[in-house]
């Protein structure tokens, strides 16, 4: 194969031009990687603390539903809405970060975790109360593949978003025909 | 068209809990009598400002607002008249549900 190369006074001329132009592209490339490396990492980082969050919301759901007695019911309840309000938040973090999962999937962690007969007075164990956290680890692990896929859809993987790498072949293809 | 505001923080209560009245002074079915099914009646709009409070339980949201259906309002009614004013979505497309 043979390779056009240009005239050795022209690019002399404007060699300096070139490596300008390579020096400075060079940089903007390498500074929007960094940042987008950056945001990534903080981006996950709140997906790890969202994960964490879900974690609390069951292991709170498990405490009012299964463990509490009538004394202890009360501050139960008030720490199971405040882990669900704290999942709350951080969807919604998430979703301005551009992670965002369907609301109806948290409407779902809610219903299971303070549905029924949630706050009742004098409230008594029952069965249901088994299958309640059977439905609730559904819709958290419902809610964290959403999370999960909804993460990747933003950050895709980089086999596919490197177009760029074909830039190299295009650009000896068009060398070879010139030639 | 003629709006009306209710606030569950600010006029009713920063803790809401519980379903029935007998399970506390800030359950959902005092919540719907003394506030949502007045503000229905006399307007034509009603906005109801979820924010503010120190969490929401589906017990409370599913007898006050899934409540109205059972009492016999219409769904599409309640869909058209009320608005929801929150941060969280999920709050919304929750009570939304219990006119499904």
């Amino acid at each position: 194969m043979e390779i056009a190369i240009p005239e050795a006074d022209i690019l002399l001329k404007f060699s300096f031009v070139v490596t300008a132009i390579v020096t400075i592209v060079g940089w903007f490339v390498v500074a929007s990687m960094t940042d987008r490396r950056e945001f990534r990492k903080e981006v996950r980082e709140y997906v790890k603390d969202a994960k964490a969050t879900c974690e609390a919301v069951q292991a709170s759901a498990h405490d009012y539903w299964l463990i509490c007695d009538k004394k202890s019911a009360g501050a139960s309840a008030v720490v199971l809405k405040a882990e669900v309000g704290n999942l709350a938040r951080h969807l919604q973090i998430l979703a301005t970060l551009g992670v965002a999962t369907p609301s109806e999937m948290m409407a779902d962690v809610r219903r299971a975790a303070t549905g029924g007969e949630f706050e009742k007075k004098g409230r008594v164990r029952t069965p249901v109360d088994q299958d309640r956290m059977a439905e609730l680890a559904g819709s958290i692990q419902d809610l964290i593949s959403s999370i999960d896929m909804a993460f990747y859809q933003r950050f895709k993987p980089r086999t596919q978003r490197q177009w760029s790498r074909f830039i190299p072949i295009v650009g000896l293809l068009f060398i070879s025909r010139d030639a | 068209m003629d709006d009306g505001m209710i606030s569950i923080a600010t006029d009713f209560s920063r803790s809401p809990a519980g379903r029935f009245i007998s399970d506390g002074p800030a359950s959902g079915e005092r919540f719907r009598r003394d506030f949502l099914i007045p503000g229905l009646q006399r307007h034509d709009r009603l906005v109801v400002d979820l924010d503010g409070t120190r969490g929401i339980g589906s017990s409370f949201l599913e007898e006050a607002f899934g409540g109205l259906v059972r009492l016999g309002f219409s769904a599409s009614e309640l869909m058209r008249k009320f608005v929801f004013k929150t941060k969280d979505p999920s709050l919304e497309s929750e009570i939304r549900s219990y006119w499904k």
